[in-house]
């Protein structure tokens, strides 16, 4: 998900993913010292907001779009069928109760009967079946929901108010995916009516949602309006009934400095993607407060080509990821907001392995016997380690027009590191086709990327032999391993928790200390609000909630 | 004792010529550091610039730090003087370029006939009313990224002025008497134009060319502040700054002191080109 732009393939998509700092985190909505809850009376009805954000979508369609941006706005304006809360549960939305077979292969919903879409069109199995078949079919080239669909076989109609949705495959993650906004429904008739004209965004994009898409202003804002019908919030709501608000406008400000500007100076109410060094100062202000978000997903990491020279060896790779000293880096460059990662999960994500946290520290001395070992001996004029007079060099190409996240001074970090053990990093810099396309074919040594989404399934997108980014997958490692096949298979063939932790954790384990990746950091997301907002939440997926936020400004 | 002559016979102007102000003195003065710092960033420090120690992140400026550390505890300082290297030589290199294609398509133009100079005139025409950021721009899209194509970007992009201008010069100079004495004595076209047109048409070239450096720097640096020139890590005034504006409220030494670079060594050279012009044009008024 979260892909910078449309029609890259979902390789690009993991390597630039977990786009923003919007991007999905989870679990403990950690708050700074002034960010409690105030108690500022009882909710007030009316209003706008105004939220900067970092991304303009480049495409609106949930069903379409990779974005991460995209699904976080929508979500305000599409249902989904389950609810998932911060410790992984499910809890009923537009369902009310579901059962799933023993086999893991048949999902079968009872709907709520008394939602209805914007345009007036009731919300019932069909409007599940029109759906879902619209992300799995071929033509409407969708860069994500339909992976999140996984091996989907059909939705059968039982009765108006009970839906089957099958998969040719037992497929555990099904519930997961159907609690995020990319699984969110439209009304059939603008399906019927404008289904090839949702990317563009505008009123076509009707849902069930808190709120309804009003207008779009490219490069400039977008507009949601008041959905007055709404009631059918999720369990985890603070309230039942409408928003609060009447209008939400969000504004597209990319430049840092800008969007921190007009929150700082009260042109907006809310600011998303919080640049880590301008944290401080702000938390600072008492009409301010900062609203953090742990990351649930694959961790921003570097994966290391273990199919070419040379990190064909594991203890060169080993050597890379003992000599990068990570937690210093990390620490300096976004100003202790982000967290130093020990595992390819994010700290927030269900079954993360918490034993792996400092079990490979910082051991430069360690990494010099390891290429020692491995045979790289000699030394060359620039102080490059050399092995039968060849230089010790990896190629690490980037894509500068998808960096974020200050991922380039961390590359030249990590670059200057290495160099210290005689390890040459070049980083030929390409346009993200060219990035792409090496990326597949799988000429680099090094290739860096996070993937944002609460769930721990995303290991199996990453380390399983299925997923070989020659076959259009994301295992940028190029691990061909049978163990880490079956534990990933099997974790997602069960809902059995206690299962699932345990395989997911062994598969943690291995890719360490094989050294198959060397996990940098896990984001935090980080939302600014002005102290008159009141009731604004992050759910799982660190998609900003809007259906409680009341302001006090009038 | 041609000088002592020329004294005689025009004393007055030649004196005030000679005077060198503070202002063109101190230009003179900093381009020539500058230029010392290019050559040998080592006589100044033995700071690596590209070594990095987060435990010394984001140090103020200071005795051990002169110019304090960035964001992965480089020494800005060590950073700004081994940036003057690859930052004027993009300035530099961009002038000298585009003054060698802009006298070759102006001679084209000016005596290759009217076709030739039809084709040339218009085509700076079509290109002049491009802003020339822009048309860098262009080029370095389809060239790549690296610090030879921007170089090369900037040059095409302020070719055209050259080559109107040496197209005007030749033709002033092609109809002068000693050029067509010249011609008349049946001298080689190319000898004649290498022997007598291309040194007096020169002149006011290598005058804007002066100026011309000051702009292409601002240029160089700014395509290099967009990521497009100098790749990280080696230091280049323009990524620095591009490294720093997240910083100007909580660390401004990381971008103000390479914007301070770019700025003293613009101003030096536009001084210095101004008044290489001055004493060039001399009594013709500009």
């Amino acid at each position: 998900m979260r892909v910078i732009r449309p029609r890259l393939p979902r390789i690009v998509g993991a390597a630039l993913a977990a786009a923003f700092v919007l991007s999905a985190c989870s679990s403990t909505t950690k708050t700074g010292p002034n960010a409690a809850e105030p108690a500022a009376g009882p909710p007030v009805k009316g209003g706008s907001v105004t939220v900067a954000i970092n991304t303009e979508p480049t495409c609106f369609d949930i069903h379409v779009s990779p974005q991460d941006i995209t699904a976080s706005i929508q979500r305000n304006v599409f249902d989904s069928l389950v609810a998932q809360d911060d410790q992984g549960n499910f809890q009923p939305w537009l369902a009310t109760s579901w059962e799933v077979t023993p086999d893991l292969t048949g999902y079968t919903f009872k709907l709520r009967t008394d939602v209805k879409f914007t345009d007036g069109t009731p919300f019932d199995a069909n409007a599940v079946k029109v759906n879902f078949d619209r992300i799995a079919a071929k033509t409407t080239k969708s860069q994500y929901a339909a992976s999140l669909l996984g091996p989907y076989a059909g939705t059968e109609v039982l009765d108006p108010a009970t839906v089957r949705i099958s998969f040719t495959k037992p497929f555990a993650p099904f519930l997961q995916a159907a609690s995020t906004a990319y699984l969110g429904f439209y009304s059939p008739q603008t399906l019927a009516a404008n289904g090839d004209k949702l990317c563009a965004g505008g009123p076509q994009l009707v849902g069930t949602g808190p709120f309804r898409f009003a207008a779009h202003t490219k490069g400039q804002s977008l507009t949601l309006e008041n959905n007055p019908a709404y009631n059918w919030a999720p369990a985890g709501a603070k309230h039942q009934g409408a928003a609060y608000l009447d209008k939400l406008t969000f504004r597209f400000l990319t430049e840092d400095s800008v969007r921190v500007g007009a929150f700082a100076g009260g042109q907006v109410d809310i600011a998303g993607s919080i640049p880590p060094v301008n944290v401080k100062s702000l938390e600072g202000r008492s009409d301010v407060r900062i609203l953090r978000h742990d990351f649930a997903g694959a961790v921003y990491s570097l994966f290391l080509n273990t199919t070419r020279a040379p990190f064909d060896d594991e203890r060169v790779r080993r050597a890379v990821q003992r000599a990068i000293n990570i937690g210093p880096n990390v620490q300096s460059i976004y100003f202790d907001q982000y967290r130093r990662a020990w595992g390819p999960l994010g700290p927030a994500t269900p079954g993360y392995d918490k034993a792996l946290e400092n079990t490979w520290p910082y051991d430069p001395a360690l990494a010099g016997r390891l290429l020692d070992e491995a045979g790289w001996t000699g030394r060359d004029g620039d102080g490059y380690r050399t092995r039968d007079g060849k230089r010790l060099s990896v190629q690490w190409p980037s894509a500068p027009a998808a960096v974020r996240e200050q991922r380039d001074i961390l590359a030249q970090a990590v670059q200057s590191d290495l160099k210290k053990i005689g390890v040459e990093v070049q980083r030929p810099a390409l346009d993200l086709g060219a990035f792409t396309t090496n990326a597949y074919a799988g000429r680099y040594d090094v290739l860096d990327m996070s993937w944002a989404r609460f769930e721990p399934d995303v290991l199996r997108l990453y380390f399983n032999s299925a997923n070989l980014p020659s076959a259009g997958g994301q295992n940028a490692a190029w691990l061909s391993n049978p163990q880490i096949d079956q534990w990933t298979d099997a974790a997602a063939a069960t809902l059995d928790r206690a299962a699932r932790d345990r395989l997911y954790a062994q598969t943690q384990g291995w890719v360490i200390e094989h050294a198959a990746v060397v996990p940098l950091y896990a984001a935090t997301t980080l939302f600014a609000t002005g102290r008159q907002i009141n009731g604004l939440r992050l759910d799982p997926n660190a998609w900003p909630l809007f259906h409680d936020v009341w302001s006090t400004r009038r | 004792m041609a000088q002592a002559t020329i004294d005689k016979a025009r004393p007055v102007r030649i004196r005030r010529r000679g005077r060198v102000g503070p202002g063109v003195a101190s230009a003179f003065a900093v381009l020539a550091l500058f230029a010392l710092i290019g050559l040998a960033p080592g006589l100044f420090t033995d700071t690596s610039p590209i070594e990095t120690d987060p435990l010394a992140a984001l140090r103020g400026p200071g005795a051990g730090h002169w110019f304090g550390t960035d964001q992965l505890g480089r020494d800005v300082f060590a950073r700004v003087l081994h940036g003057a290297r690859p930052s004027l030589l993009l300035g530099l290199g961009a002038t000298v370029f585009a003054l060698i294609g802009g006298t070759l398509w102006g001679l084209a133009s000016a005596l290759g006939g009217r076709v030739a100079d039809q084709v040339g005139m218009r085509l700076a025409d079509i290109m002049l009313s491009l802003p020339e950021l822009l048309l860098a721009l262009f080029v370095v899209t389809l060239l790549g990224r690296g610090t030879v194509d921007v170089m090369i970007a900037v040059a095409v992009a302020a070719m055209p002025g050259y080559a109107r201008l040496v197209r005007a010069e030749a033709l002033v100079v092609r109809r002068s008497g000693y050029v067509e004495a010249a011609a008349g004595l049946g001298l080689l076209r190319g000898v004649l134009i290498v022997r007598h047109v291309l040194p007096n048409a020169i002149g006011p070239l290598l005058v804007l060319g002066t100026v011309g450096f000051g702009t292409s720097l601002i240029y160089a640096s700014g395509l290099s502040f967009l990521g497009l020139g100098a790749q990280p890590p080696s230091p280049e005034w323009g990524a620095m700054l591009s490294e720093g504006r997240g910083f100007l409220e909580t660390a401004w030494w990381i971008g103000v002191f390479p914007g301070a670079a770019v700025t003293c060594a613009v101003i030096a050279v536009n001084v210095a080109g101004r008044h290489a012009r001055a004493r060039f044009a001399g009594g013709i008024a500009r």
